[in-house]
């Protein structure tokens, strides 16, 4: 074997999570090399053309305000925009755009391609060689280079051991036809780290040509397009529409024939597949009273005629993923281009991860991404920023980057992963932040950008913006609460015809503005004084009153995990000596070694009596 | 060492002279210090013991020996506090008592802190902490219904009734959460329904919390008033119904200056029984504040027994209790009826239905009194199996929860759906804190505080 260089980080991988590791930490300032399996799949989106959705919009938000890239790339791309809960409250409103994937593509690996300090190789990593202090020292390619690394980021997404199922034919295979990472998993476990299988799947690819789309719903883009980037000032336009079909009972019928056929449901896949994204076999068998389910008809770009089919992911051979298709209004004569198919493949145990995503047992050996446990492009590009920045901080000394649960969705997200560990793929939601009125898509930079900053992936212009917006959002709350609006037969009929009391004597706009029912805009014509302010701004102010008791209850419940989060739990504590801990208790805390007193009460089976037996132990010891 | 490894001991029977005592030992070395101090007649030690196994034998100390008495073995997790457990039984004097705890602590055990046992079996999950608050009101229960109460909702009462609640809202939680979660896949919230089951949730919360009162009355007895003009005979009516001179009774108007209780079982229920002064209009001084008492104590009460006097003329100051009496809970005494009668009672009789000519003197009709009181105060109608909350830390957590709940309905009205999710999840967690889910360590402390030691 033959050494072919050295470089301080070392990403496997090149998809979302590879990509914003990468960049991280070559503009951190580390020699830093990316090696994918191929270069013309770097941040490859195998699955659904589309960035964002519910809490995953979230995570863009915040990537971008800690300097990471999917949101510019994604908004570059975009092709068809919407806020997703629009009626539902800010803290639930989500962005999800429709991108070209190709388009995507070739920008992403053009920004790496331009990035300094930055390596792209095409190579198979098959062996991580660890010095005899246990911590990482070299890589092994499958074509015969070595490399000396002193940090390794794994972000192999879906391609350990990974195996695609389509009906009865199984392909040793990764996604879209690319070859399989079959030599890593086997590294892995020499150095004791324990993997698993998991599994997902993804839908038919059809030709725009074979559908009818004069039978499906219309599903335009919102107008204007909100960018996902702080940093977008381009305008987007939305330039293809989506549509809607919808299921029935033939197409439930052919299904529910034929579920021997399956390789889930015949037993020849025992991989753990994603609760939240059910293939259509899943749908029919466990929501058996719903009559129909629907399916986004979705363009996979604009200079292709692939049309992606939301909803449909299955397993199913081939044959009987066509009968079931055609069943479907305006799907009458479908052709299929590429087929469903269930994919499994090899992935580790987040719970032995640090908060930073390094092992706890291995020095420099940091895992992000679908190697998580999770699933998603959003929920990989968050931890691979994570790890990025982690790595390079620790070869510079610098302390580790941790966000906290009451930070941000990228906080929560590692911490479940650390702290719960996962039994089937990972998916973010809104509700599992406890926090989530705090955390909304438009105060993502607010809360992060300053962080990225002192990191040093933020420049100075866009810290200045930031300080501008975050001025104009008080001053407008300030003049708000002090604004008196009098009342007046025009301001009345306004609030009748919003369904609210009208006023008898005058009134703060800001005590307007906490009814539910009125806006901003509708107080704009008995506010004549407003002024310009920075994009984003203003609506930030109407939130921050509208929302004013329960932010100031999160926050104040943020203040009680902080305390908890300070008392340190010492690293060699033996919980087996603790008298009154229960066993599984015990077994928990042993295996996950918590941190603080706080991570220990998030860990499912440590109670919260363990917890007052925990701290009273603290406290006498 | 930490406290909760360590092994504690205490005597579980009340200090005095008693023909036996019991001396509890728990933690991990009990059998251990136990043995110490102990020599089985048989020769057996300790620890060559089965769980639930006795011996015969004697405890000495440096002076040679106690007493003797039977070691009884729990072994964990299968004893009150789920650690292991040795209980001597010995004879009941203070001074063995003592002298048995003081060798142990010689040996090695602590004293144990009021409530640490049975803090040690919430610890151990051998107890909710619900039920742990139940023990303590079994231990000072003094009537049938509180102590079946008490053993209700160790049982479990509670806590199923919380669970079902509980139930409920984690599945409204969960129906809003996939809406918003899951825009895009043609699930739409059902208002009409999720409002009404989270309405009915609401109204169980709200049965609850209107049932504390039920239940502090049961344990702390139905304030009941003896009201009256003075030297109307309220005195020997509170001494006839305690079955003791507790009032001191003469012939000079406005005796009874202060209030003065007593507590009476009627049927396994308890009144507290008052004996106020007389009421009277022109009263000077001391005699005045006590007029003021038994107004105000009118006013608060579960039940009156107002005693008018037969024998005299019906006057201002009667006309003066007369209106501040509720007929709904109010029973009329017509006291001396061994007197000629002199008083108009047709008034009272159209005014009163719970009404009855009484002797105090004789004592003739008590068990007529005593029946009436028994249906003014509802007796047959307490139901001691029912769940209750029975102290005001899980009154204060039932009414939080109720009012998540209100703020609830205002949200989705006003479609914040994102902060309507939230309260919801905060009403869950304040029914939590009443079962001790979710508890912080300070209102640990707080309950076990109340405990006696021994328990």
């Amino acid at each position: 074997m033959n050494l072919l260089g050295g470089f301080d980080v070392a990403v496997i991988g090149g998809g979302h999570a590879g990509l914003e590791a990468a960049m991280a930490s070559a503009k951190l300032g580390m020699k830093t090399a990316l090696f994918t399996m191929s270069l013309d799949s770097i941040a490859n989106m195998p699955c659904n053309p589309s960035i964002g959705g519910t809490a995953k919009g979230h995570l863009v938000r915040e990537i971008d305000a800690l300097g990471g890239h999917m949101g510019r790339l994604a908004d570059h791309a975009t092709i068809q925009s919407r806020m997703l809960n629009m009626s539902k409250g800010p803290a639930v409103n989500s962005l999800r755009a429709q991108v070209d994937r190709r388009k995507y593509q070739s920008a992403a690996k053009s920004l790496l391609e331009n990035q300094a300090n930055l390596y792209i190789r095409q190579c198979e990593i098959t062996d991580i060689i660890l010095d005899n202090k246990g911590n990482v020292s070299r890589l092994a390619a499958r074509e015969g280079g070595l490399f000396e690394v002193k940090a390794v980021i794994i972000a192999s997404g879906t391609y350990l051991n990974s195996r695609i199922h389509i009906g009865e034919s199984q392909l040793d295979q990764a996604a879209d036809g690319s070859v399989t990472a079959s030599a890593l998993t086997d590294s892995l476990c020499r150095m004791g780290i324990k993997t698993r299988r998991f599994k997902t799947g993804t839908p038919a690819r059809a030709h725009r040509r074979s559908i009818d789309f004069s039978k499906l719903d219309r599903q335009p883009g919102d107008e204007p397009v909100k960018p996902f980037s702080f940093d977008t000032t381009e305008p987007i336009l939305n330039r293809a529409e989506c549509h809607i079909a919808y299921t029935n009972a033939d197409t439930h019928a052919i299904i529910t024939a034929n579920l021997h056929r399956s390789p889930i449901y015949s037993g020849k896949i025992d991989a753990i597949g994603a609760r939240y994204c059910p293939s259509i076999e899943d749908k029919v068998v466990r929501f058996a009273d719903k009559s129909r389910h629907q399916i986004f008809v979705e363009p996979m770009g604009l200079d292709t005629d692939e049309i992606y089919l939301q909803g449909m992911s299955s397993s199913m051979p081939e044959d009987v993923q066509i009968d079931f298709l055609r069943t479907i209004q305006g799907f009458e004569n479908i052709e299929i281009m590429r087929s469903a198919y269930a994919i499994e493949y090899d992935c580790c145990d987040p719970s032995q991860l640090r908060h930073t995503l390094e092992f706890k047992t291995v020095g420099g050996l940091y895992g992000a991404g679908q190697f998580n446990g999770t699933s998603g492009y959003e929920e990989a590009a968050a931890q691979g920023l994570a790890a990025g920045i982690n790595a390079a901080l620790k070869l510079q000394n610098r302390p580790p980057f941790v966000l906290e649960r009451w930070s941000s969705y990228i906080g929560t997200l590692i911490d479940d992963l650390v702290i719960k560990g996962c039994q089937d793929p990972y998916r973010m939601m809104t509700s599992r932040s406890e926090y989530r009125l705090l955390l909304r898509q438009d105060n993502a930079d607010a809360r992060l950008t300053p962080r990225g900053y002192e990191i040093g992936l933020i420049s100075d212009q866009r810290m200045e913006r930031l300080e501008k917006k975050l001025s104009d959002i008080k001053s407008e709350t300030d003049r708000l609460s002090t604004l008196t609006i009098s009342p007046s037969a025009e301001l009345n009929a306004m609030l009748e015809s919003k369904g609210t009391t009208p006023i008898a004597a005058g009134a703060k706009a800001a005590d307007l503005l906490k009814r539910p029912e009125i806006t901003y805009a509708d107080l704009a014509p008995f506010d004549r004084d407003r002024i310009d302010l920075a994009p984003g701004a203003a609506e930030e102010a109407v939130t921050e009153i509208k929302y004013a008791g329960y932010i100031k209850r999160q926050a104040s419940k943020a203040e009680e995990l902080k305390r908890l989060e300070s008392r340190v739990l010492d690293k060699n504590t033996d919980y087996t000596l603790i008298k009154g801990l229960r066993l599984e208790a015990i077994e928990k805390l042993s295996r996950i070694r918590p941190d603080t007193i706080g991570q220990a009460s998030r860990i499912s089976g440590v109670t919260p009596a363990d917890i007052t037996v925990l701290l009273i132990w603290m406290r006498i010891k | 060492m930490s406290r909760s490894s360590d092994t504690i001991v205490a005597a579980a029977t009340a200090a005095g002279r008693a023909a036996i005592g019991v001396i509890r030992i728990s933690g991990e070395s009990a059998l251990g210090i136990a043995q110490t101090v102990f020599k089985s007649r048989s020769g057996l030690r300790l620890n060559e013991l089965n769980g639930y196994q006795g011996v015969l034998g004697r405890i000495f100390d440096r002076c040679g020996g106690i007493d003797e008495v039977i070691a009884f073995v729990y072994r964990a997790p299968k004893s009150f506090t789920g650690e292991d457990v040795v209980e001597f039984s010995c004879h009941g004097g203070s001074y063995i008592i003592g002298a048995i705890v003081r060798s142990l602590t010689e040996a090695g055990a602590r004293m144990a802190l009021p409530g640490e046992f049975t803090r040690r079996a919430v610890m151990n999950g051998k107890l909710t902490v619900s039920s742990a608050e139940a023990i303590n009101e079994m231990i000072n229960a003094k009537w049938e219904y509180s102590a079946k109460t008490a053993l209700a909702q160790y049982d479990g009462a509670l806590s199923v009734k919380l669970n079902s609640i509980k139930d409920s809202l984690y599945g409204l939680a969960a129906e809003l959460a996939v809406t918003l979660e899951f825009p895009e896949d043609d699930i739409e919230l059902d208002r009409p329904v999720f409002e009404s089951k989270l309405r009915s949730a609401q109204s169980e919360l709200s049965c609850l919390v209107a049932g504390y009162a039920r239940g502090k009355l049961i344990r702390e007895g139905i304030p009941t008033v003896i009201a009256g003009k003075p030297n109307t005979g309220k005195s020997t009516v509170m001494n006839l119904l305690c079955g003791t001179d507790k009032s001191i009774v003469t012939d000079i108007e406005g005796t009874t200056r202060d209030v003065v209780e007593d507590y009476i079982d009627i049927g396994g229920v308890c009144l507290k029984l008052a004996d106020t002064a007389g009421i009277r209009e022109n009263a000077k001084s001391v005699e005045r504040i006590g007029v003021d008492r038994s107004k105000s104590r009118i006013e608060s009460a579960g039940i009156v027994l107002a005693v008018f006097d037969l024998s005299r003329d019906f006057d201002h100051n009667d006309r003066i209790i007369l209106n501040m009496l509720n007929p709904e809970n109010t029973i009329v005494i017509l006291n001396k009826s061994d007197l000629p009668c002199v008083l108009d009672t047709v008034e009272l009789y159209n005014k009163f239905k719970n009404i009855i000519p009484f002797s105090a003197k004789s004592g003739d009709r008590l068990q007529e009194l005593y029946d009436l009181m028994a249906d003014v105060a509802q007796v047959s109608e307490f139901d001691t199996s029912e769940a209750l909350l029975f102290s005001a830390r899980q009154l204060e957590a039932a009414k939080n929860a109720c009012e998540y709940i209100d703020e609830t309905f205002a949200l989705l009205a006003g479609g914040m759906l994102d902060a309507a999710g939230v309260c919801l999840e905060s009403a869950l967690e304040s029914i939590g804190t009443i079962d001790g889910e979710n508890i912080s360590e300070g209102v640990i402390e707080e309950i076990f505080r109340n405990f006696c030691i021994g328990k």
